[in-house]
């Protein structure tokens, strides 16, 4: 404790004995005449997003998947990605347990534990006395190096998990790639994301530390429909049906039968890519070319050869690109045809803006993440199509990683883990 | 950097916007801009055929340079082949073109001045080489042997690139000639992203000197393309050169006691005035591909 704590307390102290004494009937004489409008206090009108009418309600968090895969995104997130410091897989087993239950209780909202005078709050009170659930779903993921020797844990790797390689276009830095254990948080509003990242550390420290950590936004729609990116570009607006079963079970989740543990069912892989836009450069650029690069119109989201945001591109009608050329980034992403639909992923992008880069550039960019059974056959496919795309010049992946998003927590008596660390 | 494919594509795309009444083009028609007269391709001919001497030239100068560097190298001369190191790579820069695998010497632009981003093994990956190898070398690692052996690698990419007829890289169609005015503000879109960033430093601490590179061969482009962009924005010429002027000033002033330093060592306010400098001429420049639309492009 400091010093000036120290004086802190004391002098509160003296004011807390001194009140009866020094009290109101003194007051009113030395704070001037009581219509004075200077002494008026005022009102500002705040944002009503966090207002309970606007929050959002609970997630479900007990599940065969966990919650922040297939949920609809909200407006924040944060994404930290953790090196697990715990000293062995007793310890591990405690984090994961640890994790779980703030993850439970946040989840659902409520009132923190009391914990008397004697402690210090048990919760930051950021989000008021009662947390509210405010959509908040936490999504734990875990990395390649999770799997080395220090927990026995080498010989039940998912099958796919390894660490992210790097793709000719990246320019990946050490510092924000990779990490043992990924926290995808997302919540209604900036706050709520932040208070569970808060809560989870504080009593997680011993066990994990952060390595890299990212926060989001999904914007509103501008004017309606898919949100849009730095770019300017409506981003998402093409994900497979995942609502239907028959398609999650071919691309989103692991399933038997694939050659993958068995504690694996029920997760997913999940690739988190930090892709810097440099959106200086883009915003110099012709909005022609900036279409052409894309495969849509900026105003409306439509294909180049549609008319609105839904339209499906017709590529098979267009085999020379004349309408999207065969280098545009939706008709190399996604060549819609019989063999590449075995390679979509689940998209589930987070827009990020954070300070300002050496070169005075703005630091912008796009948080990707994409859910996938098989890393490999889907989103390795899909980047390598994409390698040498005119929009490389824009964009630079600089961070993230490969995880496997654990399968979800089934009841109050289950954990994140416990299907791996029984294994 | 490079936007070959891209561009080919927006000149293509001339077309469908003429062909397509889609809903975002009704909404633009509201506010009505001003249009653009296409350049005809022949106009574009003298320019690019003045532009193509210019790159011989400086590659045979550059060739020279690099025999130098690599008979001090040999002599184990450090100080000599730094200094011949910098010369060697502003020649390069001077020349105004892509380090990029889609710029207009393709993978062998890479291969010269590329960085060590994106490949798998970083600055010990096999296929990191050129000029940043060299500098990496020779700053960073101390290890001349290395310095020697790459710096023979650099000067043979060289040679095949200046052995190779500049035809095919540097088209005469109209899309060579959109891809080709796009280095207009390319080379310090370069400039900013690549130097001024910090990413393509190895140790020579050369940024900003790369910098007034990249101004030259930027000065040179606009040189070439002054007499069709006059008549389209007749102050846009006379205003990017007195602001290339005040980029020079600011790199120039970066030096600390006549040396050159690292980006990340310059102090903020240094830093801050060549980033103001680059950023205002990057965007007086960027209408110029938009202006030279080649007439018979799609």
């Amino acid at each position: 404790m400091s010093l000036d704590r120290r004086q802190f307390l004391r002098r509160s102290g003296a004011a807390a004995l001194g009140a009866g004494a020094l009290g109101a009937p003194g007051t009113a004489s030395a704070a001037g005449a009581p219509g004075d409008p200077l002494q008026r206090d005022g009102r500002i009108d705040f944002n009503p997003a966090g207002a309970p009418a606007a929050r959002m309600g609970a997630v479900p968090f007990h599940g065969e998947h966990q919650a922040g895969i297939v949920t609809a995104p909200p407006p924040a997130a944060c994404f930290a990605s953790f090196d697990v410091v715990a000293g062995n897989r007793a310890d591990l087993r405690g984090l994961l347990q640890t994790l779980t239950d703030q993850a439970r209780f946040l989840a659902a909202g409520g009132i923190p534990p009391a914990l008397g005078t004697g402690a210090p709050p048990s919760d930051s009170g950021t989000l008021g006395p009662v947390v509210p659930a405010d959509g908040l779903t936490v999504t734990v993921g875990v990395g390649s190096t999770l799997f080395d020797d220090r927990y026995g844990l080498a010989a039940h790797r998912p099958r796919h998990l390894t660490p992210m390689r790097s793709f000719p276009n990246d320019d990946l830095d050490p510092a924000q790639t990779g990490g043992d254990l990924l926290l995808q948080i997302c919540a209604g509003s900036a706050d709520t994301a932040i208070h569970a990242l808060r809560q989870i550390v504080k009593h997680t420290r011993g066990a994990m530390q952060i390595r890299w950590r990212l926060d989001g936004f999904v914007s509103p729609p501008r004017p309606v429909g898919v949100p849009r990116n730095h770019l300017g570009f409506k981003d998402g607006i093409a994900n497979p049906a995942v609502s239907d079963a028959v398609v999650a079970r071919e691309l989103l989740w692991v399933t038997h039968g694939i050659g993958e543990p068995a504690w694996a069912l029920g997760g997913s892989y999940h690739v988190c890519r930090i892709i810097k836009t440099l959106i200086e450069f883009w915003d110099r650029v012709s909005l022609t070319e900036q279409q052409q690069m894309i495969g849509r119109f900026r105003d409306t989201g439509a294909p180049l050869d549609g008319h609105v945001e839904t339209d499906i591109p017709d590529f098979h009608a267009d085999p020379h690109g004349r309408r999207i050329p065969l280098t545009a980034h939706i008709r190399l992403a996604n060549p819609r045809t019989r063999a590449s639909e075995h390679s979509r992923i689940l998209r589930r992008g987070y827009n990020y803006d954070r300070g300002v880069d050496l070169n005075g550039n703005l630091d912008m960019g796009l948080i990707f993440n994409c859910f996938q059974q098989n890393i490999a056959r889907q989103f390795e496919t899909v980047q390598t199509r994409l390698i040498g795309e005119p929009m490389v010049d824009y964009v630079t992946p600089v961070g993230g990683g490969y995880f496997f998003a654990l399968p979800g927590v089934r009841s109050s008596s289950d954990w994140y883990g416990r299907g791996l660390l029984s294994a | 950097m490079g936007r070959s494919w891209g561009a080919a594509a927006a000149v293509g795309a001339l077309l469908v916007v003429l062909l397509c009444p889609a809903p975002w083009a009704l909404a633009r028609a509201r506010h009505r801009a001003p249009g653009v007269i296409p350049v005809p391709a022949l106009q574009l001919d003298a320019p690019m055929r003045a532009y193509r001497a210019y790159v011989r030239e400086l590659l045979g100068t550059l060739r020279g340079q690099l025999a130098g560097l690599s008979a001090a190298l040999r002599s184990g001369d450090v100080p000599g082949a730094e200094s011949d190191w910098l010369t060697a790579h502003l020649t390069w820069l001077r020349i105004g073109q892509d380090d990029g695998a889609y710029g207009a010497f393709g993978q062998l632009g890479r291969q010269i001045d590329g960085t060590a981003a994106g490949l798998v093994g970083g600055v010990d990956d096999p296929q990191f080489t050129g000029f940043h190898k060299v500098e990496l070398d020779l700053w960073t690692r101390g290890d001349v042997a290395a310095a020697t052996a790459d710096a023979a690698v650099l000067s043979e990419l060289v040679a095949r690139l200046a052995a190779r007829p500049l035809g095919p890289e540097l088209p005469m169609t109209p899309v060579g000639l959109s891809i080709w005015t796009l280095r207009a503000h390319e080379i310090l879109e370069d400039a900013l992203r690549d130097s001024l960033s910090g990413d393509d430093e190895y140790g020579s601490g050369t940024a900003l000197a790369s910098v007034m590179a990249d101004v030259g061969a930027t000065r040179e482009m606009l040189s070439l393309l002054a007499p069709v962009i006059a008549p389209r924005s007749p102050r846009l010429v006379g205003r990017a050169r007195r602001q290339l002027d005040a980029v020079v000033g600011a790199a120039q002033a970066g030096q600390v006691n006549g040396r050159w330093v690292a980006v990340s060592e310059l102090p903020t306010a240094a830093r801050e005035r060549v980033d103001a400098a680059v950023g205002a001429v990057l965007e007086t420049l960027a209408p110029i591909p938009d202006l030279l639309q080649v007439a018979g492009g799609t």
